[in-house]
């Protein structure tokens, strides 16, 4: 009989049920979320609303494709990667071949040396990095509302700062790694360039 | 072998998954979720076979901020 909020328990049962087991466990992470943000009180039912919708839930869809695809595309960038360094000892192994020839390479623009895998690169990068902030930035502007709405609730804050951490270098270390990648090949081309020239000059 | 979960079935003829069972300044308290509308959770207070609903936020925080694992 349920009064004033009080209520009795009618039957207790232990199960095994794999429904029952997993609300549970949500219900834990979401205590535990509570827990580890300790800057206040979050509501328990935002809180595990928010883990609990599953992969249809605009969070989960929020969350996942930017990480998804800011791990697919660190992937493909890392395959890449080691197909252009083969490509590139391969290029090495030929010229040392050719070393007693004269054939002098002349390359004055870097830009142009593999300029359409480096391209294709850089824009299958840029392409995943824009897909990634187009939904963080969507999710951040409705978790900013979120909080306009309910200040105390600040999980979606931590998540997208947390969404944010984790792209962030990624996005850094793609711009960074296909510079290097340029560069090395640059440095690599003009140590060719002058021994085959001194070899010339020597003659 | 996997750890069974408890379920209770109240008076108000819905059944909750019993998440965790907490103490705080000696009385004991669950948080409950019920089975078949995941967005209905409570924290009650627990008294042999009574329940109390606990509705003040603000102890709600106390309580999650604060309790034991019982």
């Amino acid at each position: 009989m349920e009064k004033n909020n009080e209520l009795e328990v009618i039957n207790l049962e232990k199960t095994n049920d794999e429904k029952i087991s997993k609300i549970e466990k949500l219900g834990n992470i979401g205590l535990s979320v509570v827990g580890l943000t300790g800057s206040g009180y979050i509501s328990l039912t935002t809180c595990s609303m928010l883990i609990m919708e599953d992969l249809s839930s605009i969070y989960q869809i929020g969350l996942g494709i930017p990480t998804l695809a800011s791990f697919y595309g660190a992937i493909i960038f890392v395959k890449r990667i080691f197909e252009n360094k083969k490509i590139e000892y391969q290029q090495s192994e030929e010229n040392d071949e050719k070393e007693n020839s004269d054939e002098i390479l002349e390359i004055k623009d870097i830009d142009n040396i593999k300029s359409s895998k480096v391209d294709k690169l850089k824009e299958f990068g840029n392409y995943t990095w824009n897909i990634s902030k187009t939904l963080a930035a969507t999710y951040s502007i409705a978790s900013i509302l979120t909080l306009i709405k309910n200040m105390p609730n600040n999980f979606e804050l931590y998540q997208t700062i947390g969404l944010f951490a984790a792209l962030m270098p990624n996005s850094i270390l793609l711009n960074n790694s296909i510079d290097n990648f340029k560069e090395k090949t640059k440095q690599k081309i003009k140590k060719i360039n002058y021994k085959k020239v001194n070899q010339k000059n020597e003659k | 072998m996997k750890n069974e979960t408890t379920v209770l079935t109240l008076s108000d003829n819905r059944k909750y998954v019993v998440v965790k069972k907490l103490l705080y300044q000696n009385k004991k308290y669950l948080y409950l979720i019920e089975v078949d509308n995941q967005y209905h959770q409570i924290l009650c207070e627990v008294n042999d076979n009574k329940i109390k609903l606990i509705t003040d936020e603000n102890i709600m925080k106390q309580i999650i901020l604060n309790a034991k694992e019982k």
